[in-house]
């Protein structure tokens, strides 16, 4: 029983993080259209940002993970304008119009690997803060990194959650998700809304990043390890639907600790990706998911 | 496929039976698109499918070549129960459509979106071919075969599309809007191209908005209203009754006027 | 300089060039053994981009995964070889057997999900493929993989007396494979698959049995991308489940064929030859190259083709050599007969932008 519990807290705390990179993604991508291979790789810039910062400040360097992730989200907002901007100019095809992205974005996780590679060799890193160790809370072990990235998480989603259900400029992003054209006739900048979107988006991975560096060692294809995680998470959430994606974020968390602790270690992954393409044919919009699909 | 049609009735002019709908619905999340329509047509008809815009004709169209499922009702056609097969089951069988909006397959020629439907009708290559030249010929595609369907004039895209359904050997062929946004020139053209097409032994259902050519074209009319059949008949008798010009014609004329 | 239609007794030719070609390379460019093993390694990556071609290029179903079929084909082909000392001339076709089945099955959701849901499922897929491969041990082996005996110069069992000729053999397998697929291309399978890649509506309406076309379609596919599987176990005397089923194996499947041209008959050949020794002669593995390096140089080739040209390099020397026989002509305005004729217009046909024909206003409905 206290397995169970262990097994459902520590899934929640992790799955927290899932959310927040997912939700991320589903938002970029409900508004852009945009697959980007690349989002995962943010996050692994988030991680190094916190690893430098920890190794120079120490603890304190902690504080500055909100810092880097506008700055990570700064980059997205350049790689929409300068890479992915015009790809989907003229295309005939729904498809041919997305391919280019999809191809692009995957070069530039290649890339982002590869210069993390070049600039920190393929060592893990990790970060010793005062967030090492746990708290025993009954016969519960709560890792203090997990619970403290868990509450930073979860209140950098209320703040997206708010954003975009309560404000004029989120009216704005739902009524592109919604219906792009319609959107742009009223006068929604299609340009800012799209560029805005990924710089979101992006920025929560990276932010995601840095709170995960705290309990977790990083190497340049770490957050790779996290793509296809974050792929099912928006799916089972319903592509563009960030409340979906959150929670789904944490449901996945309890399924590969429960995995993990009653089945195998190295098999967590497989329940969640066979789950996955269960879902996928089954409900090919997610289990959450409004019909956003064109 | 070729055994099958051996089965049709193939009789003189109207002879009813080639399309036999009964009763067919057609829902939308609560919308009845198409409600409760029975309707015959006869090998070697011209029938004009006509009504305001909204009223469930390109629905209708949808029903008759499988793209759409009906909610109720059947449809029997060339003798056999079709109702609930599928776009590619209904080609096979001599159903062939155009779109609304002109769909080619935009990274083909002109030459190559007609010899799609060709060769999914023919035995073998040469055959196809030979269809083809003769498909595009039939619609009045003068051009170079082997320009890109991205690179067409709309009344050229409309002929091909034309001619890609014609390829398909069918024995009914429904024509959605084929004259909308053609020149007055380009209709005539194509008009006189659809009205040879029952010597060919190809029935034709038209949904149209040009009213000469309604009047002049068609055999029979069908006018649909709120996705319920209203009347159907004689083109000059129907269009006189007072329900299908308040329905449909008292826009038609003052657009017709202008 | 027709690169981009297929016709007729072109994909003929095409094989031809490519025996051609690859026979003359270790005369005049290959001069190392390095550069050697980068050039099997590029043949066998455009005989698994020829596969994926099927699928992705004509039928435009863009998976993410073939790594999947890849995989299967490799493993298939050890298995045989390790358990039953089958020979892999026999093995991989086999392996090809078995990589068409998976494609098959995997022909399910390809018809149920549209587009960017297809190509995220074949990732997760060839990501639960290389775990299973990793997890089953007493079968697979496990992390290490299988390695298949080192026999010198048994050519009975695809093993040769030295590289040279491996490269040989592995080049005749590519021209084989780029001739099948030349010929599916112009074929009507070929015809039908790029309809319904275009408009599976109007594909069905025409006539197409788009499903069949599609489970044919991907079959084919899987079972190229298998031999390819097979063909670099044989180069490697070994396979392990990232080299295999990983997400670089699927990533460079899919980018070689669509850098250098999707749907294309000499596309993936052109994006492996491009890629391939970009990415392993700065290998840091491989070469002096800092670490990096060759990955960073590799994103940055396959992004800036997108950019200029996103159908690919081919589609992008077309453009150009266009363009230069244009300036030739215009300097030599006295020799109007030089104009291009047929063939020309055909590549202007297929490469012309695109860009869509806005319909007429719609008047008086």
């Amino acid at each position: 029983m206290s397995t169970l519990l262990q097994v459902l807290v520590s899934g929640v705390l992790v799955g927290g993080l899932y959310g927040v990179i997912s939700s991320g993604l589903s938002l970029s991508f409900g508004i852009t259209r945009i697959v980007n291979f690349a989002h995962a790789d943010f996050v692994t810039i988030g991680m190094y940002l916190s690893v430098v910062a920890v190794s120079a400040l120490g603890s304190f360097g902690l504080f500055l993970t909100p810092v880097f992730g506008l700055a990570i989200g700064l980059l997205g907002v350049l790689v929409y304008l300068l890479l992915l901007r015009r790809t989907a100019v003229g295309a005939t095809t729904e498809d041919e119009a997305h391919l280019p992205q999809i191809v692009i974005t995957a070069a530039l996780g290649i890339f982002i690997q590869s210069l993390l590679l070049a600039v920190f060799t393929s060592t893990d890193r990790s970060v010793n803060t005062v967030l090492d160790g746990a708290w025993r809370v009954g016969g519960l072990s709560l890792s203090k990194a997990q619970v403290v990235a868990f509450v930073i998480a979860a209140v950098a989603f209320a703040v997206l959650d708010l954003v975009v259900n309560r404000t004029e400029f989120g009216r704005g992003l739902r009524a592109v998700v919604d219906d792009a054209d319609a959107a742009a006739m009223v006068g929604v900048n299609r340009r800012r809304v799209f560029s805005i979107s990924i710089g979101i988006g992006v920025s929560l991975a990276g932010l995601a990043g840095g709170l995960l560096a705290t309990y977790q060692t990083v190497n340049p294809t770490t957050g790779f390890g996290y793509l296809a995680l974050a792929f099912v998470t928006v799916v089972l959430g319903g592509l563009g639907s960030i409340r979906g994606a959150f929670i789904a974020g944490m449901v996945i968390g309890v399924v590969q600790q429960a995995t993990a602790t009653y089945v195998a270690l190295d098999l967590q992954n497989q329940a969640v990706w066979i789950g996955f393409l269960v879902v996928l044919l089954v409900r090919p919009l997610g289990l959450f998911g409004k019909r956003v699909m064109t | 496929m070729s055994a099958s049609r051996e089965n049709v009735r193939t009789g003189p002019d109207g002879e009813p039976g080639l399309l036999r709908i009964t009763g067919a619905c057609v829902t939308f999340g609560g919308l009845r698109a198409v409600d409760d329509v029975s309707l015959e047509v006869g090998s070697g008809e011209i029938v004009g499918l006509v009504g305001p815009n909204g009223a469930g004709k390109s629905t209708l169209f949808g029903a008759i070549a499988g793209a759409v499922r009906l909610s109720g009702g059947s449809i029997e056609f060339a003798g056999r129960d079709v109702t609930g097969h599928g776009a590619q089951r209904m080609s096979t069988w001599g159903v062939a459509r155009t779109f609304q909006k002109v769909r080619l397959f935009p990274t083909m020629t002109a030459e190559e979106n007609v010899l799609v439907a060709a060769r999914a009708h023919h035995r073998n290559a040469r055959e196809a071919h030979e269809a083809v030249a003769a498909a595009l010929d039939m619609a009045g595609f003068t051009l170079d075969p082997a320009t890109p369907a991205t690179a067409l004039a709309l009344a050229d895209r409309k002929r091909v599309e034309i001619a890609r359904a014609v390829a398909s050997r069918p024995r009914l062929l429904l024509l959605d809007e084929m004259l909308n946004g053609l020149t007055r020139q380009e209709t005539d053209a194509l008009v006189a191209a659809v009205a040879k097409l029952p010597a060919a032994g190809i029935t034709v259902m038209l949904v149209e908005h040009v009213l000469h050519v309604v009047r002049s074209l068609c055999d029979r009319l069908a006018v649909l209203h709120h996705g319920k059949l209203i009347a159907t008949g004689d083109p000059a008798d129907v269009l006189a009754r007072d329900e299908v010009i308040e329905a449909w014609l008292g826009r038609a004329h003052a657009e017709g006027a202008r | 300089m027709n690169l981009v239609r297929s016709a007729p007794g072109r994909p003929a030719l095409i094989a031809l060039a490519v025996l051609l070609v690859g026979w003359s390379l270790p005369f005049w460019l290959i001069q190392t053994q390095f550069i050697l093993v980068v050039a099997i390694s590029a043949a066998v990556w455009a005989i698994a981009a020829q596969g994926w071609n099927i699928a992705g290029g004509y039928g435009g179903l863009l998976s993410f995964g073939h790594s999947v079929y890849f995989g299967i084909g490799a493993y298939t082909t050890a298995l045989l070889t390790i358990h039953f000392g089958l020979t892999p001339w026999v093995g991989m076709l086999v392996g090809a057997l078995a990589a068409a089945i998976a494609g098959a099955i995997t022909t399910f959701p390809a018809l149920r999900l549209k587009g960017t849901y297809f190509t995220l499922a074949t990732f997760v897929l060839t990501l639960l493929f290389a775990d299973f491969a990793t997890h089953f041990r007493d079968f697979t082996g496990g992390d290490v993989g299988l390695s298949i005996p080192f026999l010198r110069d048994a050519p009975e069992m695809f093993q040769f007396d030295s590289a040279l000729t491996l490269y040989y053999v592995v080049v005749a397998i590519l021209a084989v494979v780029t001739l099948i697929v030349g010929l599916l291309a112009a074929s009507r399978l070929g015809l039908f698959l790029r309809a319904s890649r275009d408009d599976p509506d109007a594909a069905r309406a025409a006539g197409v049995d788009v499903t069949r076309v599609r489970l044919v379609g991907l079959s084919l596919s899987a079972a190229v991308t298998g031999v390819a599987g097979g063909v670099m176990l044989q180069s490697l005397r070994a396979i392990d489940p990232v080299t295999g089923f990983g997400a670089n194996t699927a990533f460079v499947i899919a980018l070689v064929a669509l850098t250098g041209g999707r749907g294309t008959v000499v596309g993936p050949i052109v994006g492996a030859a491009v890629l391939i020794p970009v990415q392993q002669i700065l290998s840091a593995q491989l070469s002096s190259a800092p670490p990096g390096l060759s990955g960073m140089a590799y994103a940055v080739v396959v992004a800036a083709v997108m950019l200029v040209e996103r159908r690919g390099l081919v589609f992008l020397i077309a453009r150009l050599a266009r363009a230069v026989t244009a300036a030739v002509q215009a300097r030599r305005p006295h020799r109007p007969g030089g104009s291009p004729a047929g063939g020309g217009d055909a590549t202007r046909a297929a490469t012309v932008p695109a860009q869509e024909i806005p319909e007429q206003q719609r008047s008086g409905s």
